[in-house]
């Protein structure tokens, strides 16, 4: 039993006003004595506690402040935790964590998941309510989600829930937890948790003080912990490149195993080009022990777009960790074209980058056929607009993304001699860990506003802008405004660096992928300039349940935000396909998606992590940790006002009293 | 001894004689009895009382050796022819005894003990046998009965039987209007009684005044103590003599003077408690404001068992307090509860020294 109003344990200070009362009553029945005397002298000591006296035995005093104790505990609102009120607001809130997406083998005839078991408890529950109860429904997720808010119409409360998939990433689930708490408005409601009870954060899901009444459900049949775990999982797939044949891939491929027994587990590795489909397949058995993991390293693999690891072997709970994808590694430093009139210094540094240089100069004509194919960028040492005069090289350029270092001559003008050799970096991936600390710079090109609008100056020198960096039409573009040749720049132990990162940021869009990526997380992806929408397209992945399943579409637009942009919910490959305004596909880029791993071990330790996550409401004292199982009575765990109860004892402790006060104990 | 006739005239002229004496045949019990006046007798007249001087009555006391002036009709002459000496015989001198009752009348006597055991009925009854007794044997009887601040002029008595028919119709005169109106309320007819049990009030306060319309309840003080109406000139016994103190002993203070003022006067004082059975075991339950009866103020007080054995533990401490100062004074203390008979009482007396002698 709890109190709502607290407070009003004041109004108990009546009590000993009563007490009071009957202390100084002046109503004594008289009787006559012969003399004072003996009284005086025996009532000497007694008069000194006197009014205590007065107090005993009196069974009119003793009801009265029984009935006044019982109207201030009325006061105080006494509410009971127990068959619940059936309209209130309850917040519905379930736990879609990859651990939900466990399966088991003895969870029903159809092998539901965790999660489609919850689901369908949660509709049993929600068809028991009674009609126009407002129900929330909150999923965990990256973030929480509000899925209804108060909701009355139960109809759509149920397609609702029919929608509900998994969620493969990092669930914060506490967060969720007390988003739902807070739904509440500090009103009096119950919250209701779905869960497997496998929570990252039980730990800290335990400690939240909750406001509002919660019950915690298990999805599915809670005997399911007494079966034996069942799974394999994919834990690294990893690429290098083969030594004897370039471009060739060595895959290593690391299995768990978490079934009591050792298991065979078939691999199959795939090779894709993305044109031509599947290129090659090799299958490997792997023997791995009981609870443990075996390493694997897979033959040559031939040159493809992406690889991918799929294992088989039944029976498996888990279906989202059997898929892997890999990109091959290498051809991150690009090839490029150096137009110079020779410049030593920057030929050395280039290749020091790892940047496979095809020289020019300004007097050739641009290259063409297929060397012109293979360039990713251009290294202009000199002045482009020159160049550009040229009719050849000024489309050829048009179409590649640009490097160029200026050659600020000593008599022209819009040229600048700087005054103070401050330099200023802003924070960007070219002048990371560089200062130009003490370095000097003979010259600068005074760069018009007009000159540069594709990009910002990340660093000054003497005021002056020095390096450029930005994209123009989606495409890097870098300008130095000073001729290596006026500094001592080149001397530096910073030069190398600069270049090296010079050269990735001119990569940086030709990079062939994405990598990957965490389910629902966030990733920092360069858009290029035209994109006008962006969607994932689903290439392949582990037969899940995915919400473009239900809607039956393979593509999802893309969430963006600034550069961030969000990774799908659920695992597998995708192609992040850019188009501009006018429909046209200018660029797709490769990301694999994956489950996070963390979140499905926890389906590993089922039956000892479970009882770990116990919720705390500051109404709940004694009842609390009580996980009521959803086929169980279902309507339990709203607050009941004891009111009505302190009424009827009062009336009873009156006429009890009435009864007292008529045969005359008035004491 | 007494006439039967006389006897007669005396029951059916005077109903105050049936009040007096409601046991028979204690009368004729009381002829033998004679009070204890120890060597206090002093009369004016000759009386039945052997004094302690010499004088002239038939009992041989002593010789003397005869001294010129004596009488030489007292010469004991056969003495002087066996011995050649002359020796005067003494006789002592026999003279009446004065006998003093005190009756207290107060609110506190007159209207507590009930029907059966008011306390100023036991008294006046004593009173009158001790009274009669003291008549019977010759003696000269003063009585008189005070109440708070007031003595009365009583009445004087000479010895002799004849006197008795005054002295029980003085006593009967002084006997209570109402000797139950101070009942305690009985508890068990209060726990039917309802809602208005609170309002009702068992005795006006009217009631509870002192029947005496002499008695001023404004030296309150003064009220509780016994000294006073002993120190209203001539209350005091002129002459050596007996004195019977008749009080419940519900005095603060006085009882020490009163005592000490008899003494003084020559008296042999016998001091006479009467309790009744409700003083002595009070059967109280509840709140109660307690009055005082004879100063009307109100006590509260929570009554409990334990309150009660204090209450008879305090009783039992006043009595010996009393019976103290009564030993120390050599004065006989008696202690009455007036449930008992007035034969029973007096043959109790008989054996308490100094008191009655049968």
């Amino acid at each position: 039993m709890q109190f709502l109003s607290a407070a009003s344990a004041w109004f108990a200070v009546a009590l000993p006003i009563i007490a009071l009362m009957y202390i100084l009553k002046k109503k004594y029945t008289d009787t006559v004595v012969p003399s004072h005397m003996l009284w005086n002298r025996l009532l000497r000591e007694q008069e000194a506690n006197r009014p205590w006296q007065k107090l005993r035995s009196r069974w009119l005093l003793l009801l009265q402040l029984l009935a006044a104790l019982i109207a201030v505990l009325a006061l105080m609102q006494p509410v009971r935790w127990g068959a619940a009120s059936p309209d209130g607001h309850a917040v519905l809130f379930i736990d879609r964590s990859g651990s939900m997406s466990a399966s088991r083998g003895d969870e029903g005839p159809e092998g539901l998941t965790r999660l489609e078991h919850g689901l369908r408890q949660a509709g049993a529950w929600l068809a028991e309510q009674p009609s126009g109860r407002p129900i929330s429904l909150v999923v965990s997720g990256a973030e929480p989600e509000v899925l209804a808010s108060r909701e009355s119409d139960h109809r759509r409360l149920a397609e609702i829930l029919d929608g509900i998939v998994p969620f493969y990433g990092r669930s914060d689930n506490s967060a969720a937890l007390s988003f739902a708490d807070s739904l509440h408005g500090g009103e009096d409601g119950q919250t209701i948790v779905l869960t497997d009870g496998e929570w990252i954060d039980a730990e800290e899901a335990s400690e939240l003080l909750l406001n509002a009444q919660t019950e915690r459900w298990h999805a599915g049949p809670s005997e399911a912990a007494d079966s034996p775990f069942e799974n394999g999982s994919i834990l690294s797939f990893g690429l290098r490149e083969s030594g004897s044949s370039p471009g060739h891939q060595i895959a290593t491929v690391t299995v768990r195993n978490d079934s009591e027994h050792s298991r065979i587990y078939n691999l199959t590795i795939r090779a894709f080009v993305l044109d031509e489909g599947e290129v090659y397949r090799t299958e490997v058995d792997m023997e791995t022990d009981a609870l443990s993991w075996q390493s694997e390293e897979t033959d040559v693999l031939p040159p493809a777009d992406y690889y991918t690891a799929e294992l088989r072997g039944e029976p498996d709970f888990i279906a989202a960790d059997n898929m892997a994808f890999q990109f091959p590694q290498g051809t991150q430093t690009g090839k490029a074209l150096l137009v110079t009139s020779g410049n030593m210094f920057l030929e050395k540094a280039l290749a020091l980058a790892g940047v496979q240089i095809v020289k020019s100069s300004p007097d050739q004509p641009p290259p063409t056929g297929e060397i012109a194919r293979d360039l990713d960028w251009v290294l202009v040492d000199g002045q482009l607009e020159q160049l550009k005069e040229s009719a050849g090289w000024a489309d050829w350029l048009g179409g590649m993304p640009v490097w160029n270092m200026d050659h600020p001559v000593t008599d022209g003008t819009g040229t600048v001699v700087p005054t103070s050799t401050e330099a200023k970096a802003l924070e960007h991936p070219v002048t990371a860990y560089i200062t130009l600390q003490d370095t000097h710079i003979g010259r600068l090109y005074e760069v018009g506003n007009q000159d540069a609008a594709w990009g910002d100056p990340v660093l000054t020198y003497g005021g002056y802008p020095a390096i450029i960096a930005g994209t123009e039409q989606g495409r890097p573009r870098l300008r130095f405004t000073f001729n290596l040749q006026d500094t001592d720049l080149p001397l530096r132990p910073e030069f190398p660096i600069l270049i090296v990162q010079a050269a990735e940021w001119m990569n940086g869009s030709s990079l062939p992928q994405l990598g990957s990526g965490l389910a629902g997380s966030s990733m920092s992806v360069a858009l290029q300039a035209e994109t006008e929408t962006a969607r994932w397209a689903k290439l392949d992945g582990p037969e899940l349940i995915s919400r473009e399943q239900e809607t039956g579409s393979s593509a999802l637009e893309v969430e963006r935000n600034d550069s961030q942009i969000r990774v799908p919910d659920v695992p597998g490959l995708y192609r992040l396909e850019e188009r501009d305004a006018t429909g046209q596909l200018i660029a797709s880029r490769l990301l694999a998606v994956s489950p996070d791993m963390e979140e499905l071990k926890a389906v590993r330790s089922t039956s000892s992590s479970g009882e770990q996550l116990a919720f705390h409401s500051v109404q709940q004292d004694d009842e609390d940790n009580q996980t009521v199982n959803a086929g169980q009575k279902q309507n339990n765990g709203m607050q009941q006002s004891l009111i009505h109860w302190a009424a009827v004892l009062l009336l009873g402790l009156i006429m009890l009293e009435w009864e007292v006060y008529r045969r005359g104990h008035i004491g | 001894m007494t006439s039967t006739k006389e006897l007669q005239q005396i029951k059916g002229g005077d109903e105050a004689f049936s009040y007096l004496f409601p046991e028979s045949g204690l009368l004729a019990k009381l002829e033998r009895v004679s009070l204890a006046g120890g060597s206090r007798v002093q009369g004016t007249l000759a009386g039945k009382r052997r004094s302690t001087s010499l004088g002239g009555s038939q009992e041989f006391a002593d010789y003397r050796p005869y001294t010129p002036g004596d009488d030489i009709r007292r010469i004991d002459w056969n003495v002087y022819g066996r011995t050649g000496k002359p020796f005067i015989r003494q006789y002592w001198d026999e003279q009446e005894l004065h006998a003093t009752l005190y009756i207290d009348t107060s609110v506190s006597m007159s209207n507590f003990g009930g029907q059966e055991a008011n306390k100023l009925t036991c008294a006046l009854r004593l009173a009158a046998a001790v009274g009669y007794a003291a008549l019977c044997g010759g003696d000269r009887l003063t009585v008189r009965t005070f109440a708070g601040q007031w003595m009365d002029e009583g009445v004087r008595l000479a010895g002799g039987r004849a006197s008795s028919l005054h002295l029980f119709r003085y006593l009967a005169d002084q006997k209570p209007a109402n000797p139950a109106a101070f009942l305690p309320p009985n508890p068990s007819e209060t726990t039917g009684a309802g809602i208005g049990i609170s309002d009702q009030k068992p005795t006006s306060s009217a009631a509870a005044l002192p029947p005496n319309p002499s008695e001023t309840r404004e030296a309150d003080a003064s009220i509780s103590d016994l000294s006073k109406p002993f120190r209203q000139p001539g209350r005091l016994p002129r002459r050596a003599g007996v004195s019977w103190v008749f009080t419940d002993g519900w005095y603060e203070s006085g009882i020490a003077e009163t005592l000490l003022a008899l003494a003084a006067a020559g008296q042999h004082v016998v001091f006479v408690q009467l309790l009744s059975p409700q003083e002595l075991d009070p059967r109280l339950d509840g709140e109660l404001r307690l009055i005082d009866a004879e100063l009307g103020t109100g006590k509260e007080v929570a009554l409990s068992g334990g309150l009660l054995r204090q209450y008879r533990q305090t009783l039992a401490e006043f009595q010996d307090e009393l019976r103290r100062l009564c030993a120390d004074r050599g004065i006989p203390f008696v202690f009455i509860d007036t449930s008992r008979s007035i034969s029973d009482i007096i043959a109790s007396l008989a054996t308490i020294p100094n008191t009655l002698r049968l």
